[in-house]
């Protein structure tokens, strides 16, 4: 199935990048160039060949590990790409090591006593920063930690050689911008997980065979509201790249978002082609990561599984 | 506004630009300024330059680095930090000797030959010879090779290069050019060896005073000092950082963050919130640089030179200046010889007023006493979309009705020497008829508004050849005013190069083609 | 008749209300041209004269952010609406279709929805070239898979049921199966479904223009107005609290409203 989603992927990409209009050689050489030199850059390149040709030739590379060569950026497409997706894998995990724990907590203190003040506060509170776009929040966070108080610095690359804390406080900002954006969805989901599971039989008969309602929640009811929360992270893995283009270009972070939007721009076909497909790769493996979550997670699945 | 003035040193105090300045109304503070408190960098006499630090330097993104093809301000900037030219222009245009220690001309300024500064060596420990010269300039004009720098050259072919000796070189070129040296110092033409294979962000290799240890696109480029450098004990610093980043906002942010002691050049706009900033000085450049509101004089309405005349004479250039640039540039009269150039010391045209009544007037005679409606096009760079807005509130007035058609830049470059009415940046070059040849000639590829006139082109042939400057600027002052008259182009203003400075940064100048010079740069 | 609504919907579509018609009397309501330069007031302050202040051409903030509520309101609907169309005919289809075109259209519908929504919107904005038309089409071509897939589930559900074999005995058309029996029985959850999508098709032009794929300057978008003014941020905050804060407006306006709807479901 991995297989062939990323199939149709790389079919899909190759497509739309190569109805990109606009001349490569053009921009690559800048406006005053020669005529003869862009026409000279644009058959090198191989742009004329007509588009299934470069869509096997292109694929074929990829399945040998040969991604081609950046048309703008003077190195190879895979190491880049790799490099910066790393990087970006770290400021997403950062982000959900933000994000996570404390909407979890609130959505259990929320879900025990719905609609009390705390509920209402934190829904409030969620729901306005959630609605704020990430460049938003980004751009008044820069100005009041970075500006006005010279707490953090303004961009996110570390230093060479800074260590593991001072790397984590220049990205605790655009960490933080992607994780508010997403705290209001993670929080409803758990939250009305929650709630529903406090409302079923079984723990109404937990509570009233006796035990303590701090044990039934921690044995029964976090692990059932858990669920629908790691589905929803596996699909807001895709809302997190969205988010990584917009973040990392505001903090000067080089990592695959701000490249992708690089090659968009600069209509740099084998690095977006390629940037594109290590997306979806990664976007893919996380949902699959969720799937086989949910289903260790969820009694009934695993039982299902056993079966098949 | 007078804070701002204030804030902006000259780092030049020159005849010619006190003259510009004090036109502006603002060179008296400026210039006062620096000489009475702050040291203006390079010129302070009571300070020596200390050696070693590093200097962090904030860029927009480069694109490609390799010299052949780089045209990015960014690319640019690292790649003369590596490699040298033969000659170069200084801030009043006056060309001083780098790898070439003296050159002459024979033939009229058709034959040229340069003398190699003898014993410089490249990073890899190989002398630079005439051998290395000669093979940089034929790939610069080899058809095969996606040169830029090959349409600037298109009287330089290859077997035109000839080594006379190992160090000498001789250029015969295909017609006679008097300012021949000045074209040997644009972007692309740093002296490589003569091997080079194009793979320079692999293995750069060149004669300048910083080698490249590590690049990374996109991200940064590292440099060390070169202690081989010929010219000793320059540079002074032991190593260079520059961090590329994505646009001026989040640069402006790292030097008031104090994580960028220098940067290559900001616009007026997102220059202000380093005003506010004690630790950082402005530095500027008055350059030749400038905005072309071309009209197609091939095709109604422009074909008639009353209209484009009309339309020249409804901008107010002083509101634009003010409005668009805080009053960092100097107003234009629709021609590109700018004040910065020796050769416009001749000029004696008339600065062109607004002059609403006489617009509508040429407008009426023309048949168009009704207005019309037209579109321009403009690329997203810089304040050229607030230009288009301030170009439509004011040609509203004589009736034309202009639609905006703001694009992104690589989407204009595309077109803009097909639409009708466009607005172009063009970039300052150290001689003018680089610009009055490529955008105006009848048959030059870039002529957006495809003007023709005949005895400008014979004029501007006449400019290419001639080597006396008092020629020179009165062939300058018949051009400027044919386009004055003519008006392919409106050309509105010069804009000011803007470089923010640490104020602990010395030895560094702004200057009128961004050239990132850093030979002599030191911290205090 | 809103006696018994849930409040989160009221306050919701009050918001909403207040939007609309401010963008839709801007040109009266404006006090000044939203795109004319005047030189004399130029960063000012919020004032009595100009309540939001002037950015750093001195066009006034409050006539440019009604104006912003144009664009908006030209692109969230239209966007939305091109996206339940699609994406609730290709749900449905796919839903009655069941066996392997269930299974091949689903397929191809996750290959889309891999690609980021703001990366896919990136692609195809430029390779269209950014206009109000292409930003509608791009932002209502990305929702469809997703709104698909709400469509299918809730259609799966229906074309189970009884009345659906009945009319398929009757020897109905598929297109009336579809259209008159199975869409009209899903509409609550597709309209929750597109309440949730307008408002995040508000955020995403926002995103788009911040981007500088959206609308060009200098027209008033209230991305482009973020990402203009952002080196205004220290000497003049409220060019760029104006039009974040009309962003936020709008989007929590929609959230309300979705939440509410879905609160009367339940209840």
């Amino acid at each position: 199935m991995l297989l062939v989603t990323l199939a149709v992927a790389s079919l899909l990409i190759f497509l739309i990048t190569a109805v990109l209009p606009g001349n490569v050689g053009r921009i690559i050489l800048g406006p005053f160039a020669s005529e003869a030199a862009v026409e000279s850059l644009n058959r090198e390149l191989g742009m004329e060949q007509p588009v299934p040709v470069r869509y096997l030739s292109w694929m074929g590379g990829v399945l040998r590990g040969d991604w081609g060569q950046s048309h703008t950026l003077d190195t190879a497409v895979l190491p880049l790409a790799l490099e910066r997706l790393g990087r970006s894998l770290l400021l997403a995990a950062y982000a959900l090591l933000l994000l996570v724990p404390p909407a979890l907590l609130a959505a259990v203190i929320a879900g025990r006593r719905p609609d009390s003040m705390f509920d209402r506060t934190v829904s409030v509170i969620g729901l306005s920063l959630g609605a704020m776009p990430e460049f938003v929040t980004g751009v008044l966070l820069i100005m009041v930690f970075g500006v006005l108080l010279g707490w953090l610095p303004v961009q996110a690359l570390p230093p060479e050689g800074a260590g593991l804390l001072e790397s984590l406080r220049y990205l605790l900002m655009p960490a933080l911008s992607l994780a508010l954006l997403l705290f209001a969805y993670l929080f409803r989901m758990a939250r009305a997980g929650m709630i529903q599971e406090l409302g079923t039989a079984y723990t109404r008969t937990a509570v009233l065979k006796g035990l303590p309602r701090g044990a039934v929640i921690r044995r029964h009811v976090l692990r059932n509201a858990l669920l629908p929360t790691v589905t929803v992270i596996g699909a807001q893995v895709g809302w997190l790249v969205g988010g990584l283009v917009v973040v990392e270009t505001l903090f000067r972070y080089p990592g695959i978002g701000s490249l992708v939007h690089a090659a968009a721009v600069d209509k740099d076909i084998p690095l977006l082609a390629g940037c594109a497909l290590l997306i979806t790769l990664v976007y893919t493996l996380a949902n699959l990561f969720a799937d086989l979550l949910y289903a260790a997670l969820n009694p009934r699945v695993r039982h299902a599984w056993g079966r098949d | 506004m007078a804070r701002v003035t204030r804030r902006f040193h000259h780092s030049c105090v020159d005849r010619r630009r006190r003259r510009l300045l004090q036109a502006l109304g603002i060179g008296g503070a400026a210039v006062g300024m620096g000489a009475a408190g702050w040291p203006l960098p390079g010129l302070a006499g009571d300070e020596s330059p200390s050696p070693g630090g590093t200097l962090r330097v904030a860029l927009p993104q480069a694109s490609t680095i390799d010299p052949l093809r780089v045209s990015s301000g960014a690319g640019i900037a690292i790649v003369q930090q590596v490699g040298e030219y033969l000659v170069q222009a200084d801030e009043s245009l006056q060309l001083r000797p780098m790898l070439a220690t003296d050159w002459s001309s024979e033939e009229g300024g058709r034959t040229w030959l340069f003398r190699l500064r003898e014993g410089v060596r490249f990073h890899d420990g190989r002398e630079m010879t005439a051998e290395d010269v000669v093979a940089t300039f034929r790939r610069l004009v080899d058809p095969d090779l996606e040169s830029v720098a090959r349409s600037q050259l298109d009287f330089l072919s290859a077997d035109g290069v000839h080594a006379e000796d190992r160090y000498r070189v001789r250029f015969r070129l295909d017609r006679p050019v008097g300012a021949f040296p000045y074209y040997t110092h644009i972007y692309n033409a740093v002296i490589l060896p003569a091997d080079y294979d194009g793979g320079f962000a692999d293995n750069p290799v060149g004669t300048g005073p910083f080698r490249l240890t590590r690049f990374r696109p996109r991200e940064s480029a590292v440099f060390e000092r070169n202690p081989e450098y010929w010219d000793a004990p320059k540079p002074h610093l032991e190593r260079l950082e520059f961090g590329l980043y994505d646009g001026d906002q989040p640069q402006v942010l790292a030097m008031r963050g104090g994580e960028a002691d220098l940067m290559l050049f900001v616009g007026h706009t997102e220059s202000r919130p380093l005003l506010d900033d004690e630790d950082v000085r402005i530095l500027a450049a008055p350059s030749p640089q400038h905005r072309q509101l071309a009209m197609r004089s091939d095709r109604p309405p422009f074909e008639d030179r009353r209209v484009r005349r009309a339309v020249a004479l409804a901008l107010n250039r002083q509101s634009m200046v003010q409005a668009l640039l805080g009053g960092n540039a100097e107003r234009g009269n629709d021609h590109p010889v700018a004040s910065v150039y020796p050769e416009a010391d001749a000029l004696d045209l008339a600065q062109r007023e607004q002059d609403l009544e006489l617009a509508r007037q040429l407008l009426a005679e023309a048949d168009l006493g009704n207005g019309f409606s037209v579109d321009l096009h403009i690329g997203r760079i810089a304040e050229l979309p607030q230009y288009g807005v301030l170009a439509q509130q004011m040609l509203r007035e004589i009736g034309i009705d202009v639609n905006l058609q703001v694009e992104p830049l690589n989407t204009y470059y595309e077109h803009w020497t097909e639409v009708g009415f466009g607005l172009t940046d063009w970039v300052g070059r150290p001689v003018p008829e680089q610009i009055l040849s490529v955008a105006f000639r009848g048959d030059a590829e870039w002529n957006a508004a495809h003007w023709r006139h005949e005895t400008f082109d014979t004029l501007v042939r006449k400019l290419e050849a001639e080597p006396d400057a008092e020629a020179r600027a009165r062939l300058c002052a018949r051009l400027s005013a044919i386009l004055n008259e003519e008006v392919p182009a409106a050309i509105s203003y010069f804009t000011h190069a803007l470089r923010p400075i640490r104020r602990n940064v010395r030895g560094v100048r702004a200057d009128m083609s961004n050239y990132l010079d850093l030979t002599d740069a030191w911290l205090a | 008749m809103l006696r018994g609504q849930p409040a989160t919907l009221l306050l919701g579509l009050t918001m909403i209300g207040v939007w609309l018609v401010t963008a839709a009397l801007a040109p009266w309501l404006a006090p000044a041209d939203p795109a004319a330069i005047a030189l004399d007031a130029m960063e000012q302050r919020p004032s009595m004269e100009h309540l939001l202040g002037t950015d750093n051409y001195g066009r006034d903030m409050l006539s440019r952010v009604l104006h912003g509520g144009r664009h908006v309101l030209a692109i969230a609907p239209a966007a939305t609406l091109l996206g339940l169309l699609l994406g609730s005919v290709v749900g449905i289809a796919a839903a009655y279709a069941g066996g392997w075109m269930d299974e091949l259209i689903m397929r191809l519908l996750d290959a889309i929805m891999a690609f980021p929504v703001v990366v896919l919107a990136l692609l195809a904005l430029t390779a269209l070239g950014p206009s109000t038309l292409n930003v509608i089409l791009v932002i209502g071509l990305v929702f469809a898979p997703l709104i698909a897939r709400t469509a299918r589930a809730a259609a799966l559900v229906e074309a189970r049921r009884e009345y659906v074999q009945a009319a398929r005995l009757r020897g109905e058309s598929v297109g009336y199966i579809l259209l008159r029996e199975i869409l009209p029985n899903i509409r609550g959850p597709l309209a929750v479904e597109g309440t949730i999508r307008l408002g995040y098709a508000v955020f995403t032009s926002a995103t788009l223009g911040f981007l500088g794929l959206g609308i060009q300057p200098p027209a008033p978008d209230w991305g482009v107005m973020v990402s203009e003014n952002r080196s205004l941020l220290i000497h003049a905050p409220w060019t760029v609290l104006a039009p974040a804060a009309a962003i936020a407006f709008v989007v929590i306006a929609f959230s309300l409203v979705a939440d509410g709807l879905r609160e009367r479901d339940e209840a």
